[in-house]
């Protein structure tokens, strides 16, 4: 069981300290991530939700306990190596797209493999492919200002599947975009996530993209309240 | 618009300006540097003319001064006995003087004097009672750098002509003289009758007798020289009173600070368009603002108050701030022209030039934000609804536009005409630099779209990122490459000619070329030197006569008549100028006939014929067979113009404006010069001091020390525009600087974006490095390629040169520019590659 797991958390615990006063948005976090599946997490505004998604993530640093990614403890990872570990095997989306303004739709895509040193010609077909799976293909010499919001958070999902990630983390994918262009994106993740096989961990307050999910875990108050299978395969598997 | 703001827009205009202060001063500071450097000048400026009222008299050591090329004829001598008061005499000439001992040997400026000048003042001396006591005790005294170089203390002697003198002090300062007087030769006070007696006055060259009058009336000079104006009329007589004296004075330091301070106000300019493009990219990211207040039914004049109250609040402070660097930079200032001033500066705290300089500062960076301010007219409510990139600017219309940018021009013409006191200059001044900065953003624009284009794919993701962040939304970047570039052509330039000029007169080692000169040698010595130097292993290259003389007359008028003549606008110095006059029978290689023919013997009957350089015809009115009569020493000699002559006076050999032929001066008394080749500075150095051993009188010139000091000279004045030139560098730079803080969030974000994808430390590092080394390398090949073409075209029509840029120093400079870019960018960059990545999940702050 324990080869399958490709996001294990263990005893995690995040403290803010300021000045004088500290707290604790994170404690007693215990969950380990299936291969392949899409988990989300919920929970109110203010109950930990992006903090635990950074700490996956290898953004922050926990206070205590440990993140294992696909066997690997990243605590002791140095900010370098975390960085080279986002790189090789994460995926991102953010709820502000973040693109890059100067760069067009197909160079945004191209950059983490870019950055991996691929070559131009290879990177470029395929960013061009992914652009074209997301619906695309004809904004490529598009600069992001010149797209719209589901367009530009379309860009980023691919940007985001561009070097197979194990894992791909999305906070709030849609919280900046209609119901309907909304929709349009969590379809796209979930198609692209059966396609490739990564692992979707979306953080989200939207109930519906919640159901659409193989795992909703519930935070509250920096604690996991509930941890639900709605697949049963997979329930019945744990 | 209504003519003030009313009480709305200037408590928005502070509220909205309230907190983010310190990034809205980051907009002014481009004109800091150009502040600061004008205030600096006007400053010093003002200390020298405060100085120089302080010190007049000492200028001039005496309340008049008479100067003349010879010896005071009776007229004069009664004339300026007539004056009464107190009377001191000087024979200035050059002569050769050892120092210590026969090998230490230096053409000197002699200055014998007679009585007590300088009579205000004193000749600053070590020891300091030397210059009470050498008259007295008939001794001398020398210029401090040679005596350093020589290694002469008090109580060495030195020998003047055929006398050995002893020194009785180290000169220090010289009333009136700067220390840049011992670059022309070492300076020597002597009593008068060293110099009488020794041989030494019968020479070729020029000996100036001069007269100072102390008067302890208060008489008005002024009315003595209107009243000797008849004795002056056709002889080299001179007077200068202490008024005349400042006015000179005042004039050459008015037109080197105006210089200084135009080369400060480009760099003010350069200031004010970074301000006008920070104006713009302000106001750009306000537009949504100006949307939500017109909205709200602000009126168009109140939004633009409200801005305009923030720029001219902001030029203020950039302006103040300059100002208070300026006030410091004064300090140093002197130490820049130390060598070329007469005394040392009062230094003192001017308020019109702080004053001057603050409001040419604000007028600048206000008429620069003129267009921008216009702008905010033409942002629409409508924004409110859709927010789109919106430009400003391109909803301006024409006539607006129009009327915007006459109102910019005319402020600056306003504001340049009153630091140069002249609105035509001015003006043309202002347009001729606006063409150039017009041409500088072109080229900047060119070659930034270009390198654009440049995003190739076979460059590697670092280099296309670097690049494509110039081209970041509200970039600033074709000014930036224009300010630095205006920088880089001011000092491109100026070392190019400079490196041309040094070049042109760089010590030619050759056969063909004079090491060591010999002149005022008198008619006997001439082959002695010539079988010295062969001796030595010099190789004699010329030696030919010089007979002086002066003109009488053009046809049948007398230089006197002509010049009374109103009607007459032959110059002075072609009338009354001693002439220098060779004679031989043949042409040399760098003389060619224009016009009329050569005749090289004169048969001895009728009127001689000569040749002339067509320069000097020209300047005195005279074509071929025009008669001339040239008093010869006291006999007159009737000539005519048998022929025009080019002469090429760049060649290595003595020329001549007016060559006479064989069979006239013979007689006439002359004086002999020898150039000699010697391709060895140890037998220059040898024949030199054979030569002066065996005839006093014979002055040396040691071509080599020449260019030397020409070239000292002229490395001391470049340094003066260089530091100036700096501060349009040092602009372009603070303007670099702001526009990195005020794209600062933007660029956190992206490189904490880059981590989270996973980018290395080394490559974040790489790409800013590969974004200002570009930033660097525009503005080098922008400033510095049209600093090629502009040295190109110095040379070509000032000096007629073939020119060789000498890359090595264009190619330091380059370097130089891009490592400070460099240095700059990363010193604003620090904490972005540290920052969290965690912090781009939290992205609201944007
Ligand atoms: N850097 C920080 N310093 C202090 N408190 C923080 C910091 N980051 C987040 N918090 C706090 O942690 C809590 C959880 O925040 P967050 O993870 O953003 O919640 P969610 O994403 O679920 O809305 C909030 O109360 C927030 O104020
Ligand atoms: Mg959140």
């Amino acid at each position: 069981m324990q080869e399958s797991n490709v996001l294990e958390i263990r005893d995690l615990q995040k403290t803010f300290k300021s000045g004088d006063s500290s707290l604790t948005v994170l404690k007693n976090i215990n969950f380990n991530v299936e291969k392949g599946i899409s988990c989300a997490i919920v929970g109110p505004s203010g109950s930990g939700k992006t903090t635990l998604l950074g700490l996956c993530a290898g953004l922050d640093k926990p206070t205590s306990g440990e993140v294992v990614i696909s066997g690997s403890i990243i605590n002791d990872l140095n900010e370098e190596q975390l960085a080279a570990l986002r790189n090789q095997r994460i995926g991102f989306v953010f709820q502000s797209f973040q693109l890059i303004p100067t760069l067009t739709a197909v160079e945004n895509v191209m950059v983490p493999v870019e950055l991996r040193g691929m070559e131009y010609k290879k990177a470029y077909e395929r960013a061009k492919f992914l652009l074209g799976e997301v619906g695309l293909s004809s904004r490529i010499n598009h600069y992001p200002t010149q797209l719209s919001g589901g367009e530009q958070q379309r860009v980023a999902i691919a940007r985001a599947f561009i070097n197979d990630p194990e894992i791909l983390f999305a906070d709030e994918p849609t919280g900046n975009l209609d119901t309907e262009t909304g929709e349009q994106i969590e379809n796209i993740l979930f198609e692209l996530n059966k396609k490739q096989g990564t692992t979707l961990i979306i953080v989200t307050h939207d109930p519906e993209l919640a159901q659409k999910c193989d795992r909703i875990i519930r935070l509250k108050s920096g604690e996991v309240e509930s941890d639900t299978y709605l697949n049963k395969e997979l329930a019945t598997a744990e | 618009m209504k003519f003030f703001p009313d009480l709305f827009s200037i408590k928005t205009a502070w509220r909205d300006a309230r907190n983010q202060l310190g990034t809205l001063t980051l907009y002014s500071t481009g004109i800091i540097a150009g502040v600061a450097a004008l205030v600096a000048i006007l400053s010093f400026r003002s200390d020298v003319f405060l100085t120089v009222d302080d010190q007049a008299r000492e200028l001039l050591g005496a309340d008049l001064q008479i100067a003349m090329n010879e010896a005071f004829p009776d007229r004069v001598e009664a004339f300026v006995d007539s004056l009464g008061g107190e009377r001191s005499n000087l024979i200035e000439f050059g002569s050769m003087v050892v120092y210590n001992d026969m090998t230490q040997t230096r053409l000197s400026q002699i200055r014998g004097i007679e009585g007590g000048f300088p009579f205000y003042g004193t000749i600053k001396t070590r020891p300091e009672s030397a210059a009470f006591t050498y008259q007295e005790d008939g001794m001398a005294l020398i210029d401090r750098p040679v005596a350093v170089e020589f290694k002469v203390e008090p109580g060495d002697s030195i020998r003047i002509g055929n006398r050995w003198v002893e020194v009785a002090g180290i000169i220090l300062e010289y009333p009136g003289e700067s220390a840049a007087f011992s670059l022309i030769g070492p300076r020597v006070v002597v009593p008068q009758e060293v110099v009488i007696n020794n041989n030494l006055l019968d020479r070729g060259s020029r000996i100036r007798h001069l007269s100072y009058l102390k008067f302890d009336d208060e008489r008005d000079t002024a009315a003595i020289v209107r009243e000797a104006r008849p004795l002056r009329a056709d002889q080299s007589l001179t007077f200068t009173t202490v008024e005349s004296r400042k006015q000179d004075f005042g004039e050459i330091v008015n037109n080197l600070t105006r210089f200084l301070g135009v080369i400060g106000f480009i760099a003010l300019l350069l200031g004010g368009l970074g301000v006008a493009s920070a104006v713009y990219v302000y106001i750009k990211r306000k537009s949504s603002i100006v949307a939500t207040l017109r909205c709200l039914g602000v009126s168009s004049a109140q939004t633009t108050w409200i801005f305009t109250l923030q720029v001219v609040a902001l030029g203020l402070a950039g302006a103040l701030l300059g100002a208070g660097i300026g006030i410091g930079i004064q300090q140093y200032l002197p130490k820049l022209f130390e060598t070329f001033l007469p005394f040392e500066i009062v230094q003192q705290i001017s308020y019109t030039s702080i004053l001057t300089g603050v409001l040419v500062g604000i007028a600048v960076s206000f008429a620069f934000a003129i267009l921008p301010i216009v702008s905010i007219n033409s942002i629409p409510p409508l924004l409110t609804l859709r927010s789109v990139d919106f430009s400003p600017l391109s909803n301006v219309s024409k006539r607006v536009k129009t009327a915007s940018i006459i109102g910019t021009l005319l402020i600056l013409v306003i504001a340049l005409g009153v630091l140069l006191d002249s609105l035509l200059a001015a003006t043309i001044f202002i347009l001729g630099l606006l063409i150039s900065i017009l041409v500088l953003l072109t080229i900047s624009a060119i070659s930034v779209r270009g390198v654009k284009g440049l995003r190739l794919q076979n460059l590697s993701y670092i280099w296309r990122q670097g690049i494509s962040n110039l081209f970041r939304p509200n970039n600033q970047t074709s000014v930036m490459v224009t300010t630095l570039g205006m920088g880089m052509l001011l000092i491109g330039i100026l070392i190019l000619t400079q490196d041309m000029i040094l070049d042109r007169i760089e010590y030619q080692v050759g056969d063909e070329q004079p090491d060591l000169v010999f002149y005022d040698v008198q008619a006997d010595q001439a082959d002695g030197i010539i079988q010295i130097a062969g001796e030595l292993g010099g190789n004699v290259l010329y030696s030919v006569p010089i007979v002086t003389m002066r003109l009488a007359k053009i046809g049948n008028q007398t230089v006197g008549e002509i010049r009374r003549d109103t009607t007459q606008t032959i110059g002075r110095w072609a009338l009354t100028r001693e002439y220098r006059v060779s004679y031989r029978n043949s042409l040399t290689d760098a003389e060619t006939i224009l016009d009329g023919e050569w005749i090289g013997t004169w048969d001895g009957e009728g009127h001689v014929p000569v040749s002339m350089d067509y320069r000097l015809t020209d300047e005195l009115f005279l074509s071929i067979g025009d008669s001339l009569t040239f008093d010869v020493q006291g006999v007159p000699i009737d000539v005519y113009i048998a022929s025009i002559r080019e002469v090429d006076f760049q060649r290595p050999q003595p020329n001549f404006f007016l060559l006479f032929p064989e069979g006239v001066l013979e007689p006439a008394p002359q004086f002999f010069a020898t150039l000699i080749n010697t391709r060895d500075p140890d037998i220059t150095a040898s024949i030199q001091q054979a030569v002066v051993a065996a005839y006093p009188n014979v002055s040396a010139i040691d071509v080599g020390l020449v260019l030397e000091t020409v070239k000292t000279f002229l490395d001391k004045i470049a340094l003066a525009v260089q530091f100036m030139a700096l501060f349009s560098i040092i602009t372009g730079l603070i303007i670099m600087a702001s526009a990195i803080s005020i794209s600062r969030f933007q660029r956190l974000k992206e490189s904490a974006l880059l981590r989270t994808i996973g980018a290395s430390k080394y490559q974040i590092r790489g790409i800013q490095t590969v974004e200002y080394i570009w930033l660097g390398a525009l503005a080098c090949i922008v400033g510095l390629g049209l600093a090629l073409v502009a040295s190109w075209l110095i040379a070509w029509f000032y000096f007629d040169l073939a020119f060789v840029p000498s890359f090595t120093s264009l190619a330091l400079i380059a370097l130089a520019v891009i490592s400070i870019t460099l240095f700059v960018g990363f010193l604003n960059m620090r904490g972005v590659i540290t920052k969290k990545p965690i912090d781009i999940l939290r992205a609201e702050v944007g």
